[in-house]
C-alpha cells in the first residue's frame, strides 16, 4: 500500500513487518512517534510483540539485551541523549554479538541541549560494532530497517544494526512511502531461530563472560572486526535481493552525477536530497560535480569510497556533526579511504546544520566556491557553514 | 600477527559464550588452602551442614556422611567451626 | 503453594554450584548463590550485576551449571526482564533471578531495580549485601553501616570512618508492594524457603541476602557463618519479609545478644572506642524497636 507517512511512521511499520516480538520503549524526541504508533497497534492487537515501556535507556539496551539473548528478534529506537546515556550496553551488545535492531532518529547533543537535528549522536556509534546505516528518505528509512534485521541476523555477521533517519526532517515529515504486504516481508525475512546464544533450560548456556587474558579477549574482538568485513558482502547480497522483490535498490554509497566529475560533494542523510538538487542546477551550468552519498558508516566501504573519489581534483565533505577539536567526522574517515592514491584529491571540511541549523541550496554553491579556492591554494581547510 | 582480511571467521564458536556448563572442574582450587578438614566419621551426626555451608560444593553427599572433594576444597575451616560436634578439624597441609 | 525444605535432611541434593571458582577461600556471597539455585532447581536462569561473583565465569570456564548472563553493573533486573519476557514469548519455563551486590543494587542499578518492581514481572532479585563495593576493594556503598571503615571512608585523624547512615533497602523496595525480604547463611532454611516462597508467588520479589566479607570486612574466613549469626541474633540484621506492603518479623532472639560482640569480630570496626560502640548499639536497639512497633501495628509500608 502507498501512504503519507511521517518517518516515524515508517519506521514503525518496518518493525511491525519484520514481525520484531520484544519492543522495550522510552520516550525521546524525535522518536517518541514510532514507539506511541507502536503501541497504538499493540492495543488494537494488531502487533504481536511484547510492548515493553522501560524506565531509562539504558534499561532499555539492558532488556533488548536479555531479550535477544534468548533467542527473540528485538526492535527499539532512541535518539540523542537516549543513545549517550544507553553507550555501554551498545558495545556490550555487539560483543555479544546480539542482532538487535535500532532506529535512531538524530538529534543534536546536549549542551547545549536540543531538539533539532545533527549526527553527532549517530556517529558516536561508530567504535561500538554495530552496523550503522544513514537513511535519507522515509522509503529508504522503512526499506533499511527491514533489511537490517536480516543483515543482523546472518550467521556470518550476528551484529546489531542502527538504523539512523534525520530528526524532524524526516522523522515527522510525511512523505509517499510504500509499505510492502506482510506476506512479502515473510518471505523476505524468516523467523529468527539463534543458534549461536538463547536460553534453553535443556541446554544451559552462560553468556556475557569475563576475559581476563588478552588473547582471548582479542580473539572475540577480532572476530566482531571479521563480522564486519563480513557484514559487506552480506548487505550487498540482501539489497540485491531486496531489490528482486521491491525494485528498490540501495547500495553502500549512492553516486550522483559522478561519471565525468572533476568536485565531489559528499553528505550523508536527508540533506543529500537538497545538496543533489544543487547539483543538479550547477550541472545545467556546466559544472562538473557530483555527489557522493555515504549510505553505511560501518562497515566503511572503503574500496567504494576510493573508487568513486580517486579521480577527482576537490572532495568537500559535508558533515553535519562536529569533532570539536578535529572537524567533520566523516571527512577523516574519508580522507582515509584516499591515503594510498597516487593523485590524492584537495579534501575540505564543511560543517553544516548542527543542531537543525537550517541547510539551503545555496550553500551548496557556496561551498563549491570555496572548495575552487582550496584547490587553488592546494590546501583543504575546516570551515563552518 | 594476522591480516585482517586472513582473521577466520568462527561463526557461533566466536562468540563469548561457555556451552559446557560446569567446566571448573578443570580449576584446581585445591592448590590454594593451608589446611585441609579431615573427618571424624564416629562423632559425625550426619546432620548436613557441612555439606550444605561448604562454599565451594567441596562436599558430597554420601552413605557415609560427607565426602570432601580435596581437589577443590580451598581450606576456608567453615565446615570444621559449624559442626555442632566438633567431628571436623583443621590440619596443616604438608609442605605449605 | 511451595515445597517447603522443613529440615537440613530435606535440602535438595542435587547442586548447580560446584567447584573451581576464583572467589576467596569462605566466600559466603558464593555460598548464597549455591543455596539459591538448591532451593529454585535447574530450570534457574541466573543474571548477575558486575561484582565479585561475575568473576564465576571466566572463560573458559564456569563452576555453573544453569544458564547465566552478565552485562553490566546497573542493570541486572533490566536485563532480567529482557530474558523474563523473551522466556515468555518462547513459551519456555524459568525462573529469572538475579544475583547482584549490594553497591550494584542500592547506588549505581536502583533505577533498573525499582522499574523491574514497577513493571511486576516475575523476577527474583537476590542481592549479596556485604555491605560496600567488594570488588573494587571494599569502597563505600550506601549499605554501609554507620562508623564502617572502608577504603573511601577510612578513619583517620580528622574521621571516625563511615558518617552517613545506610539506606533499607528492603523496605523501599517493600514499599513497591513486592515481596521483599532478609536473609542470613546462618539460617539456610529460612533463605531457601524465603527464595521457594517467592518462586511461587509469581511476581518480583527482593532478597536480601547478608554476605559478610573476608577481606573486606576482616574476619577470619572460617567465622563467615558465625558472623552471619551473630548479627541476627544482635539485632544488626534482623530477619523479616515485607508482604502487601506490611512487615512480618521471622525471627525474634530470646535474648537480644550485645552488638559488640559481632562488631568485635571484623577489623572495620577495630578502631571504634567504648563511646562509639554504645552509639551503633543504641540505633541498632532503636531500629529494632521500630522494626517490632511497625509489625504489630500492621501499618502499610
Amino acid at each position: 500500500m502507498k501512504d503519507f507517512l511521517t518517518g516515524n511512521e515508517a519506521v514503525a511499520w518496518a518493525a511491525r513487518l519484520s514481525r520484531a516480538r520484544y519492543i522495550p520503549n522510552y520516550p525521546i524526541s524525535p522518536q517518541t512517534e514510532i514507539i506511541e504508533t507502536l503501541a497504538q497497534w499493540h492495543a488494537d492487537g494488531n502487533l504481536e510483540a511484547d510492548f515493553c515501556p522501560m524506565d531509562s535507556e539504558h534499561s532499555v539496551m539492558s532488556a533488548a539485551i536479555g531479550a535477544s539473548a534468548t533467542g527473540v528478534r528485538v526492535f527499539t529506537a532512541s535518539s540523542s541523549q537516549g543513545i549517550e546515556l544507553m553507550h555501554e550496553m551498545l558495545y556490550i551488545a555487539a560483543g555479544l554479538r546480539l542482532p538487535i535492531v535500532m532506529v535512531n532518529c538524530s538529534r543534536g547533543l546536549s549542551a547545549p541541549i536540543t531538539l533539532l537535528c545533527d549526527h553527532n549522536d549517530y556517529l558516536g556509534m561508530r567504535d561500538t560494532g554495530w552496523i550503522m546505516v544513514n537513511t535519507q528518505n522515509n522509503q529508504e528509512a522503512l526499506d533499511s530497517t527491514i533489511m537490517a534485521f536480516k543483515i543482523s541476523e546472518n550467521k556470518e555477521v550476528l551484529l546489531p544494526s542502527v538504523v539512523n533517519l534525520d530528526g524532524y526532517v524526516l522523522s515527522y515529515t510525511m512523505e509517499p512511502t510504500i509499505v510492502p504486504e506482510q506476506g512479502t516481508v515473510d518471505r523476505f525475512l524468516p523467523s529468527y531461530r539463534p543458534t549461536h546464544a538463547f536460553f534453553d533450560p535443556k541446554q544451559p548456556m552462560v553468556q556475557g563472560i569475563a576475559v581476563l587474558d588478552g588473547v582471548n579477549y582479542t580473539h572475540f574482538r577480532q572476530q566482531v572486526h571479521k563480522a564486519q568485513l563480513n557484514a559487506k558482502r552480506v548487505m550487498e547480497k540482501i539489497c540485491s535481493d531486496w531489490r528482486k522483490t521491491t525494485g528498490r535498490h540501495y547500495g553502500m554509497i549512492e553516486k550522483y552525477e559522478m561519471e565525468d566529475a572533476e568536485m565531489a560533494i559528499v553528505t550523508q542523510g536527508s540533506v543529500s536530497t537538497t545538496a543533489k538538487a544543487e547539483v543538479q542546477e550547477m550541472r545545467r551550468k556546466g559544472m562538473k560535480i557530483g555527489l557522493l552519498r555515504l549510505r553505511v558508516m560501518r562497515p566503511l566501504p572503503k574500496e567504494e569510497i576510493r573508487n568513486a573519489l580517486k579521480d577527482m581534483k576537490g572532495v568537500a565533505v559535508v558533515d553535519k556533526n562536529l569533532a570539536p577539536g578535529l572537524g567533520g567526522i566523516a571527512h577523516s574517515e574519508i580522507r582515509d579511504c584516499l591515503y594510498d592514491i597516487e593523485e590524492q584529491p584537495i579534501m575540505s571540511s564543511f560543517i553544516m546544520g548542527l543542531g537543525g541549523k537550517p541547510e539551503e541550496m545555496k550553500q551548496f554553491a557556496q561551498i563549491i566556491d570555496m572548495l575552487k579556492k582550496d584547490m587553488i591554494d592546494k590546501r583543504g581547510r575546516v570551515r563552518f557553514v | 600477527m594476522i591480516e585482517e582480511h586472513k582473521i577466520k571467521y568462527e561463526g557461533a564458536k566466536g562468540v563469548p559464550v561457555i556451552r559446557e556448563t560446569g567446566n571448573a572442574t578443570k580449576v584446581h582450587t585445591g592448590l590454594w588452602r593451608t589446611e585441609r578438614p579431615i573427618i571424624d566419621y564416629s562423632k559425625c551426626i550426619k546432620c548436613k551442614l557441612c555439606y550444605l555451608y561448604c562454599p565451594v560444593t567441596a562436599y558430597a553427599w554420601t552413605k557415609k556422611g560427607p565426602a570432601c572433594n580435596y581437589y577443590f576444597c580451598k581450606g576456608c575451616g567453615i565446615c570444621a567451626e559449624e559442626c555442632p560436634v566438633k567431628a571436623i578439624t583443621m590440619v596443616k597441609e604438608e609442605g605449605r | 503453594m511451595y515445597k517447603e525444605i522443613k529440615s537440613l535432611r530435606d535440602i535438595p541434593e542435587e547442586d548447580f554450584l560446584i567447584g573451581g571458582s576464583p572467589t576467596c577461600s569462605g566466600c559466603p556471597a558464593e555460598l548464597g548463590l549455591k543455596m539459591a539455585l538448591k532451593a529454585l532447581g535447574k530450570n534457574t536462569i541466573v543474571v548477575n550485576s558486575s561484582g565479585c561473583i561475575s568473576l564465576l565465569c571466566n572463560y573458559p570456564y564456569t563452576p555453573l551449571k544453569v544458564s547465566w548472563l552478565h552485562s553490566a553493573i546497573e542493570n541486572a533486573a533490566a536485563t532480567a526482564t529482557g530474558i523474563a519476557r523473551a522466556m515468555r514469548l518462547l513459551k519456555r519455563e524459568a525462573t529469572v533471578i538475579c544475583y547482584a551486590g549490594d553497591g550494584a543494587s542500592y547506588d549505581i542499578g536502583i533505577g533498573s531495580l525499582s522499574g523491574m518492581a514497577a513493571r511486576g514481572d516475575p523476577i527474583i532479585y537476590i542481592c549479596y549485601n556485604n555491605q560496600a563495593y567488594a570488588n573494587t576493594g571494599n569502597q563505600w556503598d550506601t549499605a554501609t553501616p554507620f562508623l564502617a571503615n572502608t577504603k573511601t571512608t577510612p578513619p583517620g585523624k580528622q574521621s571516625k570512618g563511615n558518617l552517613i547512615p545506610q539506606k533499607n533497602m528492603i523496605k523501599i523496595m517493600g514499599a513497591h508492594g513486592i515481596y521483599a525480604a532478609s536473609a542470613s547463611p546462618a539460617y539456610p532454611l529460612d533463605y531457601m524457603n524465603k527464595l521457594r516462597k517467592a518462586q511461587a508467588m509469581n511476581i518480583p520479589a527482593y532478597i536480601e541476602y547478608f554476605s559478610p566479607c573476608v577481606p573486606g570486612w576482616g574476619y577470619d574466613q572460617e567465622k563467615g557463618i558465625k558472623v552471619a549469626k551473630l548479627a541476627t541474633e544482635s539485632c544488626f540484621w534482623p530477619l523479616y519479609e515485607i508482604e502487601n506492603n506490611k512487615i512480618t518479623i521471622n525471627y525474634k532472639p530470646t535474648q537480644m545478644r550485645s552488638v559488640k560482640e559481632f562488631l568485635q569480630l571484623q577489623d572495620r570496626f577495630r578502631h571504634l572506642s567504648d563511646y562509639d560502640i554504645n552509639v551503633i548499639q543504641g540505633l541498632v536497639t532503636t531500629d529494632w524497636k521500630e522494626l517490632l512497633e511497625a509489625e504489630a501495628c500492621k501499618a502499610k509500608i
